[in-house]
């Protein structure tokens, strides 16, 4: 069982992964853009989750400077996007965190792999 | 066809035979042959008219049969005047063959003469044939006669070459003016053979008076002095100021009267003691006139037509210069010709304003006069790196982009630029075009952040119902028993999903009418229509779980004009904005009013709609009318465009659209206005 955070702003997609992870038995948390994340951060400074979900599109910043911020205080924290078919600059910049990168729509079992390769490695080559 | 031959044939023979005869009479004591013999000229047009045609055949025969007559009726034996015929006819077939190689277009024209002797090189190719049929002739006939003849020399040779030479080269030309002038049934349809007449008529007089009195004193009065090259003096006149046949009948003439003093044993030629050398220096003094005159006059008349077509080219380069100042001064795009110092050469209005006056300094140095010019990739344009420079470095620049930001762009514009060394030129140049792409960039970037976030908002309720449906098959597949609760729920998931996409393509068509609708304003009621939405809303309201909304419209509100279908969509959408953005558990009060206001191009009617909601986070009461832009994404569904739509419709209406907070800082106030009617 693994403490897993779930950076995602669409209400209904964070549900539909969590429903997905659940399987797995880890332990949720959601937060919907950066502004919740500092705030669980500043509330909760004993959380350090072993695993991120992160989107790209956030309502006030997005996924890969997020990672990059959030790294700031939980450093090696392994991560993997979950964002739509996104092209060309975001693409690259998604793939330069090299972190795994799971598209919307997906399999939830290729979600879960996606998790555990993540938690087996250990932490983002950041 | 044959009337016309028969007519040349006629005039032709009566002609020539007058020549052979007046030739015939210009001899001296002690000598056999004539001093001039204008018949070869007359006999070479004449057979020019025909060419190699069978009519030749009979032409020749006359040519033939005339001058055996004249020379026997004029004294010389028939033998002596069979021989001369011969020669006569050979001068001219073999001027002919010459002629028609070296200049088709004056041998066998028929109707249609040639233009004449425009050149130095025509009179040259005429003087060719001339001397080369002659001396051709001379060999057939005096030559002939020097071996069978014992009392005739050999100078008879050199004399026959040069009186007949220069009959042909005298009288050619003209024959055909003046056959041709008797030809011609209307004015100007044969052109003279050398051009048109230059020299006033006044002038014209005066070099008659001046050649007559001349050739009076030199050749009658004062026949003593050995000065006849005087009268070459008005041949001189004659060619470098009037046209070529002008100077030819001036030639003629002068000609005329050496001879005529020199048969009558008057003038300095009348002195020489030998009739052998008499012959030749009269004959030498007639070459020499006639083609030092004709040789002036064409001269001059190819230098006249070299500075006419010369000025007709530079008037056209003109006209064509301020044509093509006047194509560029009118082009939206910029145009600029740089040396390789960097110095502007030209440029066109439209390079000024993209440009601006960048410019290289005494120093090398790209001055930019403190604007920002920068490639796409950010690296700032120096002298050494700028487009210009690389064109003189024989680099490709096709399209390349330039930011620039100058005092006509305070926020920058995007400049795609082209430029190429210009070839041929010298001192080398390089010409640039420079066109405003910030549009087009702008466009294509907007294009594709919206197809992103289309993508973005439809691919999350998609991944929603297709994750929620597969869950809930699987379970079904594997007999699964799943609680009623849950499966509710779950459905219920996909279903608030799946209207979630049908808002959004609702949404994004309702984007597309906003931007492409042709909009035909018309007076609307706004009372009533604002009184509708409201009571439909309302009536939503009535049916669903949240508190019923409670909306006021101002009853003074005026009339506008609008489109109707899009004046609609706006004012639902903020009243719609206006139910649904409000804390949870309070009733949306919502106040529709409106006034006319003083705007830029006539009355408009400022509408406001005053809600109670929840109101719009710090520094984004602009970006909310943002393609996409969500204040609230969190608890609230949209998609990010009704504003986008809103703000859309009110400026292609010519309105404004904004936002602001209460004065009690509780809820929002939109305003558009629109023409009022």
């Amino acid at each position: 069982m693994a403490r897993v955070l779930i950076v995602e702003d669409d209400v209904e997609v964070r549900d539909w992964i969590a429903h997905c992870m659940l399987h797995d038995g880890h332990e949720l948390r959601g937060v919907t853009d950066g502004r919740q994340l500092r705030a669980l951060r500043a509330g909760e400074p004993d959380y350090r989750p072993d695993l991120v979900l992160m989107d790209y599109a956030l309502p006030d910043t997005n996924g890969v400077d997020l990672l990059a911020e959030l790294h700031g205080f939980w450093p090696d924290v392994p991560s993997v996007f979950v964002t739509v078919q996104w092209t060309g600059a975001i693409i690259e910049r998604i793939a330069g965190t090299g972190a795994e990168h799971v598209k919307k729509p997906f399999n939830p079992d290729d979600l879960r792999a996606a998790a555990r390769r993540a938690l087996v490695g250990g932490g983002s080559p950041e | 066809m044959i009337r016309v031959r028969l007519l040349d044939l006629g005039a032709f023979a009566a002609y020539f035979t007058l020549a052979a005869y007046l030739g015939r009479q210009a001899l001296v004591d002690g000598s056999s042959l004539a001093l001039v013999w204008p018949a070869a000229g007359v006999a070479a047009a004449w057979l020019a008219v025909t060419g190699w045609q069978r009519w030749i055949v009979v032409d020749a025969l006359a040519v033939f049969l005339l001058t055996w007559a004249v020379y026997v009726a004029t004294g010389s034996s028939t033998s002596v005047g069979l021989t001369l015929a011969v020669a006569m006819v050979v001068q001219v077939l073999v001027f002919g063959v010459l002629i028609s190689r070296w200049c088709p277009g004056w041998w066998g024209f028929g109707a249609e003469p040639p233009a004449g002797v425009q050149r130095l090189r025509d009179l040259g190719l005429l003087l060719a044939a001339a001397l080369g049929s002659a001396v051709v002739s001379a060999l057939v006939g005096p030559g002939l006669l020097v071996v069978a003849v014992t009392d005739t020399d050999w100078s008879a040779l050199a004399s026959w070459v040069v009186r007949n030479s220069v009959g042909v080269i005298a009288i050619f030309p003209l024959s055909l003016l003046a056959r041709n002038a008797a030809r011609a049934h209307t004015p100007g349809r044969s052109p003279a053979p050398f051009g048109p007449y230059r020299g006033s008529t006044l002038e014209a007089v005066a070099l008659v008076v001046t050649t007559g009195v001349a050739g009076w004193l030199i050749f009658w009065v004062n026949d003593g002095l050995p000065i006849p090259f005087l009268l070459l003096a008005t041949s001189v006149w004659a060619g470098t100021r009037f046209s070529p046949w002008v100077a030819d009948v001036h030639a003629l003439l002068l000609v005329a009267g050496v001879v005529c003093c020199t048969v009558l044993e008057r003038g300095p030629f009348a002195q020489i003691s030998s009739p052998t050398s008499q012959v030749l220096a009269v004959q030498a003094y007639v070459a020499v006139a006639v083609v030092l005159t004709l040789a002036l006059s064409v001269g001059r008349r190819e230098s006249l037509a070299l500075v006419q077509r010369l000025g007709r080219s530079e008037r056209a380069a003109v006209e064509q210069a301020a044509t093509m100042r006047t194509i560029l001064d009118a082009m939206a795009d910029g145009v600029s010709v740089v040396d390789a110092a960097g110095h502007i050469v030209l440029r066109n209005p439209a390079a000024a304003v993209l440009m601006g006056e960048i410019q290289v300094d005494a120093e090398g140095t790209l001055d930019v006069g403190g604007y920002d010019l920068r490639y796409a990739d950010g690296t700032s344009v120096t002298a050494e790196v700028s487009p210009i420079a690389r064109a003189f470095a024989g680099e490709a620049i096709e399209h390349v982009d330039l930011f620039v930001r100058n005092p006509e762009a305070p926020d920058g514009r995007i400049v795609e630029v082209t430029a190429r060394p210009i070839p041929g030129s010298d001192p080398p140049l390089v010409v640039a075009v420079f066109h405003d792409v910030s549009a087009d960039r702008r466009e294509r970037d907007e294009l594709a952040s919206f197809a992103g976030v289309v993508a973005h908002d439809l691919l999350n309720p998609l991944t929603v119902v297709e994750g929620w449906s597969e869950a809930l098959l699987e379970s079904a597949r594997a007999g699964i028993v799943v609680p009623p609760a849950v499966q509710a729920d779950q459905l219920d998931r996909v279903h608030r999903a799946a209207q979630r996409m049908q808002h959004l393509i609702s949404d994004l068509l309702a984007y597309t009418t906003a931007r492409d609708l042709r909009i035909t304003p018309v007076r609307v009621d706004l009372l009533a229509l604002a009184r509708d939405i409201a009571r439909a809303r309302v009536e939503a309201g009535r049916v669903s779980d949240a508190p019923i909304p409670v909306i006021t419209v101002d009853p003074a509100l005026p009339d506008v004009l609008a489109e109707p279908v899009l004046l609609r969509q706006v004012i639902d959408n903020l009243v719609g904005n206006a139910v649904k953005y409000v804390a949870p558990g309070v009733c949306p009060e919502i106040a529709v009013s409106g006034r006319t206001v003083a705007g830029d191009d006539g009355p408009m009617v400022l509408i406001e709609v005053v809600d109670n909601g929840i109101g719009i986070p710090s520094g984004q009461h602009a970006r909310v009318f943002d393609t996409f832009h969500r204040a609230h994404a969190e608890g609230y569904r949209g998609s990010g465009l009704g504003l986008s739509i809103v703000k859309r419709i009110v400026e292609r209406h010519g309105g404004t659209a904004s936002a602001r907070d209460n004065a009690d800082s509780h809820g929002t106030t939109m305003s558009v206005s629109f023409p009022a009617a």
